[in-house]
């Protein structure tokens, strides 16, 4: 045991959760219901495969991280 | 390896001379004070003299109990000489002294002859250390408990002067051994006993009132969740037993509801737990749910919980709840690159007394040693070995060490991220499923309508991108070099044929398979733009000629020429209206 022991901190500030949820979950949501008007409102014809992909990996990446500290804030720590 | 043959020759060295006991030490002045006051646990705080009478200096002393008394009742046991806690050996049997459990205690310094040290021995005894007696009582009876023990200090060495105070908390004492004793409130005391052989054991009995929860913590789990996301979580769960007199009849809620303190002694209620100041949501519940009624109130640098189970203990009664708590996770974990060490106080939070079976002598030694274990967390679990017969002196630190890698920790929201993607991507291919067998007439008249809706509404915008070109040739007109005329007219022109082409390929084409379905707005809205179609070339053959009279006009400036100019210019604009117009009309389709 060479190396001294340091106090471990979370790498989010837990007394951040709630900023960090709410900012994320609506930036999350908003781009989802982008994603998902585009798909339910554009024929097949004119979909194009590489915006759908981007929006649904920026929506799911957003929202995803937006809902884990969703979790967090609630006290369901994983 | 050489380490472990120093250890065996360390092993050996320290047998051979533990069997001996130092017949040259003595005890000069020894103090016993005993508090028997709390039913579970008994300590005692012995305080002795110790001298050297050999010739020899001396490097141990030896502490001794009886072998079943020490089996039974011994929960804890510290040594300390001028505040220091020395090492106690494991107990061990003697050939000479059959019935005796020794343990074995290195001095700090060793005690040169005819010197003197004092000692500080504590002792925490439980295991029916104290017994109701009788042992079964009604609702009403106050709770009398019986405490026996040995009179004298159970030594190896010979003792000249010994005393011996028992507090029983309580001055309703119904009887005790009488021999030179003394009871001063509720303080009994036995002594000054003079020139005392080794081993004497005589035995004294106590009996007195006692109401106090006589409560026995049958098992405790600890468990203890870290979350490397800024969060220790800790539950513990608790099997009670009220270990005190039986209760014989019947339970009368009727009289307990009046006042528990005066119609049933002997029970009781509230149970407190003691946590860390920093603990957060906290909860309380047993088999059926959460129990609401607990209150917490800081005290110190505790959090002091009192909590109320759903009934009562009663003799011979048990009840079984946890509670849990979060703590915030840098107070207690620390680490070293990727190498994390959990740092918590073993130690149950309720305050009441745990007794059982004895098992582990092991732990009388390592009694206020860390424990440290190593392991790498797999399974993100890991059981830890319970301690049994223990009493509420027994806390210690205990820590874990384990390796983790950071990059786990994005593993959950990963999980999150991941399960969202795999809807968009179903989402994705959902929209393009067709699961019909024969693609019906009403479907592909619904999906051609919502087609040739998108198709207007990219030729309105190709239009507009046309309309824009002539604004270009108009604003060019004001400008009176032929040249700006000349670049701007063969600008326009390329870039016109060019949407041209794409308005043909893209929009017509499909525009013409959709409108023989024969639909009536189709079909309305195909004519509507070959109407605009045919005025739009007609317009720019106008702008070419606007372009060509202005030329003209600024070559001669005559009054033919202006004339034409203005000819030219009103037929481009009637045109341009018409065009407007038409294209009103499609965007109300």
């Amino acid at each position: 045991m060479s190396l001294p022991y340091k106090p471990f901190h979370s790498p989010v500030d837990p007394a951040s959760y709630p900023k960090v949820a709410v900012s994320l979950v609506t930036i999350g949501l908003a781009l989802m219901a982008w994603f998902m008007v585009y798909e339910t409102t554009t024929s097949t014809v004119n979909k194009n495969i590489k915006t759908e992909l981007v929006l649904a990996i920026l929506a799911s990446v957003v929202l995803g991280l937006g809902l884990f500290f969703l979790l967090l804030w609630c006290g369901v720590y994983v | 390896m050489m380490k472990y043959i120093f250890l065996i020759i360390v092993c050996l060295v320290a047998l051979s001379n533990s069997s001996e006991i130092n017949n040259d030490l003595l005890i000069e002045n020894l103090e016993r004070s005993i508090d028997a006051s709390n039913n579970n646990v008994v300590k005692q705080d012995v305080r002795l003299t110790l001298v050297n009478q050999g010739s020899s200096p001396a490097q141990t002393f030896h502490f001794a109990l009886p072998k079943t008394f020490a089996d039974q009742h011994l929960s804890l046991l510290t040594v300390k000489q001028d505040g220091k806690s020395l090492t106690t050996s494991a107990g061990y049997t003697n050939s000479a002294e059959k019935d005796s459990l020794f343990y074995e205690v290195p001095l700090v310094t060793s005690l040169q002859p005819k010197q003197k040290i004092t000692l500080n021995i504590e002792i925490a005894l439980v295991n029916k250390i104290i017994v109701a007696y009788p042992s079964q009582i009604e609702q009403q009876e106050n709770q009398k408990v019986l405490y026996s023990d040995n009179i004298y200090f159970y030594s190896p060495y010979k003792v000249k002067s010994q005393r011996t105070r028992v507090n029983v908390g309580t001055t309703q004492v119904e009887s005790y051994t009488e021999r030179s004793s003394q009871n001063v409130a509720g303080t009994i005391s036995y002594g000054p006993y003079a020139e005392q052989t080794p081993f004497t054991n005589s035995p004294f009995k106590i009996h007195f009132v006692n109401n106090k929860p006589f409560v026995v913590v049958t098992s405790v789990e600890r468990i203890v969740e870290v979350s490397h996301w800024g969060n220790l979580a800790i539950e513990e769960h608790y099997d009670l037993r009220h270990d005190g007199a039986k209760l014989k009849g019947a339970f009368s809620r009727y009289d307990y509801s009046k006042n528990p303190y005066q119609t049933s002694p002997s029970s009781f209620r509230e149970l407190t737990a003691k946590l860390p100041l920093q603990a957060s949501d906290i909860y309380f519940r047993d088999r059926i749910g959460n129990i609401s009624s607990s209150n917490c109130r800081p005290s110190g640098k505790d959090l002091l919980v009192d909590f109320l189970p759903r009934f009562p203990l009663f003799g011979g009664w048990r009840i079984r709840f946890y509670i849990g708590w979060n703590l915030p996770i840098q107070n207690y974990l620390s680490n070293t690159n990727e190498q994390f060490k959990l740092k918590t106080r073993l130690q149950r939070s309720v305050r009441l007394c745990h007794r059982r079976r004895f098992d582990h002598q092991g732990h009388l030694a390592g009694g206020r040693t860390q424990r440290e274990t190593k392991r790498s967390i797999q399974s993100g679990q890991s059981t830890f070995g319970g301690d049994e017969n223990l009493s509420p002196h027994h806390a210690q630190d205990f820590t874990v060490t384990y390796d983790f890698t950071y990059s786990s920790l994005s593993g959950e929201p990963l999980m999150v991220i991941g399960a969202l993607l795999c809807f968009c991507l179903f989402v994705i291919a959902y929209t393009r499923f067709n699961l019909t067998i024969r693609e019906s007439d009403i479907v592909k008249t619904e999906q051609g309508a919502v087609r040739v809706q998108e198709l207007t509404e990219q030729f309105v915008e190709a239009q507009q991108a046309r309309d824009s070109k002539y604004a270009q040739i108009e604003s060019s007109l004001s400008s009176s070099s032929q040249e700006a005329l000349d670049s701007v007219l063969s600008a326009v022109k390329s870039a016109r044929e060019e949407l041209d082409q794409s308005i043909q390929r893209n929009i017509l084409v499909p525009f013409k398979e959709f409108a023989a379905l024969g639909q009536s707005a189709t079909t309305r809205a195909l004519e509507i733009i070959q109407q605009v179609e045919r005025r739009e070339k007609d317009r720019f053959e106008a702008a070419r000629a606007l372009v060509a009279n202005k030329k003209r006009h600024l070559e001669q400036k005559t009054k033919t020429t202006a004339d034409a100019m203005a000819e030219s210019t009103k037929l481009f604009d009637q045109l341009g209206d018409e065009i407007y117009l038409f294209i009103q009309d499609l965007k109300e389709l």
